[in-house]
């Protein structure tokens, strides 16, 4: 293993592109990239899935305790093309990544497009495309999961490319419409496979998308935001137009307790960066779980509705996805409370280790903390016994 | 000295005072192992304030056994006072109580419910002799022993008092108590992990941020995983009347919301040293811009 630090900003490339339409690169090079978290249940299903659509995937895991990069490493030895890199920040910096593995495949991996993925998120053909293209070719049956089985599954590479390269060469980004997929008490839990396990989709899709970014560009003028939802090209938010045959199924509630950790997590680490990240509303989504639970940890733990999946009030249909990667090998059943235990405890060390280490880098600091941590506060005074 | 709890204690203590105890509660939220230091700070409190002649360095799980002393504790100090002893602290041995399967889990009141103890340890924990001349006095970590920057001191042990100590209550408020313990210790930085002072919580945090599973479906471990042959039945005086505030125990839930609080309260402190250093959030975003690379 070895340190490394993405390279500064090429100056030869800054200031290359005088109008606003992005450079363009010859060969269609897709190159992955992901920041993952503790998805040992998900992430060897993820790599392979991609792998037929992708030339590369560069995954830079945020400090996973579970065995989230044992097994990208028993990948790689299976000869897919991965670079893992590890980044143990315990606070939010999620743009700063973004970023950083931007530039990463723009520059070492020669990116003609690079494909910004979560580990929950899998990349399927909509059923509107599928359908057209059965109704084109004679294909018997009417189920769009089958567009692998049809065609291959290097006819989702194509698929992707195809709808890559027929964005206009102004636009700096693309984006991918996302929809929801739901863990149901219907799912064979014995099934390891989250894309073939969890069947249900909600009906109408998300106003969240996801974005597919040109490579080549001068790493000085782009910024990728906070979830991949948009980039910042010369100053300016950006979307991209829509690849209308493709989205994501998003796999974000697989288990509760792992929606609950995830939410926990998410929510300190917003708090861990200070107050202008909470300011921001980073912890949104996330805070509410952590407020429950700290109040009466019952209120989530004993809700029958988000603990067994009941999904109330939710218009869900039944469409699974195709799953294009090979058998999984190394993914295997984790005991929830457990597994809920091992990744807090790993989370509160890491913290504490940032602390410490902290103090530990400035005496004048640690002074300073030690003189603010005297600070005390008089909650209540009663008089002496006998007064 | 409340170190920042989020499971009631204060609300208890509050109802406490209300109930005319003669209490002082202080809130200090410092989030890294600074025990000795705020131990000080108590002990010259309770000279300054209360005008204390003794003061006891009593953790909340250690309770005062003094069936041995005639009169009990008070008269045990008095005398020392009358006679001048020159003692600037008195060294009163722990006696561990052991949690058992015999014990009535619908009994509240701990000393009650646990009734079963080892034999005394070697582990002692300071009365100390308060009084304006002392106020130089400095509470070492643990209240387990005093020192003074100037001249020395002069304790001795008692046999006349014991502690009983009731460290572990239920399975989940040791495993809270043990991630909680070694994580303070980690805030701390490399100076507080060497000094060794929260060792005894290294081996069972790790094995349970490793082997979790192992743990949790251990029925001894998440049992009564001290219990052994031999442990005398010697419950001591419980002096406090009935409990008013003292709601049924939700272990497991408790165990969460002080885990939760903890990580909450560090990651506070976190963000504020960023806030407030500007310095620091560079080098912390210099440290969060590297990466290894794994493969």
């Amino acid at each position: 293993m070895s340190r490394i630090r993405p390279k500064p900003p090429n100056p030869s490339k800054i200031g290359d592109h005088e109008t606003d339409e992005p450079p363009s690169r010859e060969s269609t090079r897709l190159v992955a990239v992901s920041r993952v978290y503790n998805e040992e249940d998900v992430i060897e299903a993820f790599v392979r899935h991609h792998a037929p659509m992708v030339t590369h995937h560069i995954i830079l895991d945020n400090g996973s305790v579970d065995r989230t990069i044992p097994i990208l490493r028993l990948l790689a030895r299976e000869g897919y093309p991965l670079t893992v890199l590890e980044n143990r920040s315990v606070s939010f910096s999620q743009e700063e990544h973004n970023t950083m593995l931007y530039r990463l495949a723009a520059d070492e991996h020669n990116a003609a497009w690079v494909v910004f993925l979560d580990a929950d998120e899998f990349i399927f053909p909509t059923p509107a495309s599928v359908r057209l293209r059965q109704e084109h070719q004679g294909f018997p049956g009417d189920h769009f999961t089958a567009f692998g089985q049809k065609h291959g599954v290097g006819a989702m590479e194509r698929l992707l490319r195809k709808q890559l390269e027929a964005l206009p060469p102004e636009a700096v980004c693309g984006r991918i419409q996302m929809v929801n997929f739901a863990a149901t008490q219907a799912d064979d839990q014995s099934d390891v496979l989250a894309p073939r396990r969890i069947v249900y989709r909600d009906d109408e899709p998300l106003n969240v998308y996801k974005c597919f970014v040109r490579g080549g560009i001068d790493a000085g003028s782009i910024k990728i935001e906070a979830g991949n939802h948009a980039v910042r090209y010369r100053g300016r938010l950006r979307e991209g137009p829509l690849l209308l045959e493709l989205m994501l199924a998003h796999y974000h509630t697989r288990a509760p307790l792992r929606r609950l950790v995830g939410a926990l997590i998410g929510s300190l680490k917003v708090v861990a960066a200070g107050g202008a990240e909470l300011e921001r509303g980073r912890s949104g989504h996330y805070a509410s779980f952590l407020e429950k639970m700290m109040r009466n940890p019952r209120l989530l733990l004993d809700d029958d509705d988000f603990m067994l999946n009941r999904n109330l009030g939710r218009d869900l249909v039944r469409e699974p996805i195709e799953y294009y990667g090979l058998p999984l090998r190394y993914t295997t059943a984790n005991d929830g409370i457990s597994w809920a235990l091992h990744i807090m405890c790993g989370y509160v060390e890491a913290l504490a280790r940032s602390h410490g280490e902290i103090l530990d880098a400035d005496p004048s600091l640690r002074a300073q903390v030690a003189a603010r941590s005297q600070l005390v506060t008089m909650l209540i005074e009663t008089m002496d016994a006998g007064d | 000295m409340d170190n920042g709890s989020h499971d009631g204690t204060l609300q208890i203590l509050a109802a406490l005072k209300e109930e005319g105890l003669p209490i002082s509660v202080y809130l200090n939220r410092c989030v890294s192992f600074n025990e000795a230091n705020h131990l000080t700070h108590m002990y010259r409190q309770a000279i300054l304030l209360h005008g204390a002649t003794w003061v006891l360095c009593l953790d909340v799980d250690e309770f005062v056994d003094d069936r041995a002393v005639a009169g009990g504790l008070r008269k045990l100090l008095s005398d020392m006072d009358k006679a001048e002893t020159g003692l600037d602290a008195i060294k009163v041995s722990m006696v561990e109580y052991v949690a058992t399967r015999e014990d009535d889990p619908a009994e509240g009141v701990v000393p009650l419910r646990i009734k079963r103890r080892q034999e005394p340890t070697r582990n002692c924990k300071v009365m100390v002799c308060g009084g304006s001349a002392n106020i130089d006095m400095e509470i070492l970590d643990g209240g387990h022993g005093i020192r003074r920057p100037t001249r020395g001191t002069r304790t001795q042990p008692t046999e006349a008092v014991f502690l009983a100590h009731y460290a572990e209550r239920s399975a989940f408020q040791y495993l809270a108590k043990v991630i909680r313990g070694w994580n303070k210790a980690l805030a701390g930085g490399s100076g507080v992990t060497s000094s060794g002072a929260s060792n005894h919580y290294r081996a069972p945090y790790e094995a349970l941020r490793d082997r979790p599973a192992n743990l949790l479906r251990n029925q001894q471990y998440m049992g009564f995983k001290n219990e052994q042959p031999g442990l005398a039945i010697d419950p001591i005086d419980y002096k406090g009347g009935p409990l008013r505030h003292t709601s049924p125990q939700d272990e497991a839930m408790r165990a969460v919301r002080s885990i939760l609080g903890t990580v909450q309260e560090l990651a506070l402190r976190h963000g504020a040293i960023l806030d407030g250093f500007p310095a620091v959030r560079a080098q912390v975003e210099e440290w969060d811009s590297m990466y290894t690379k794994i493969c």
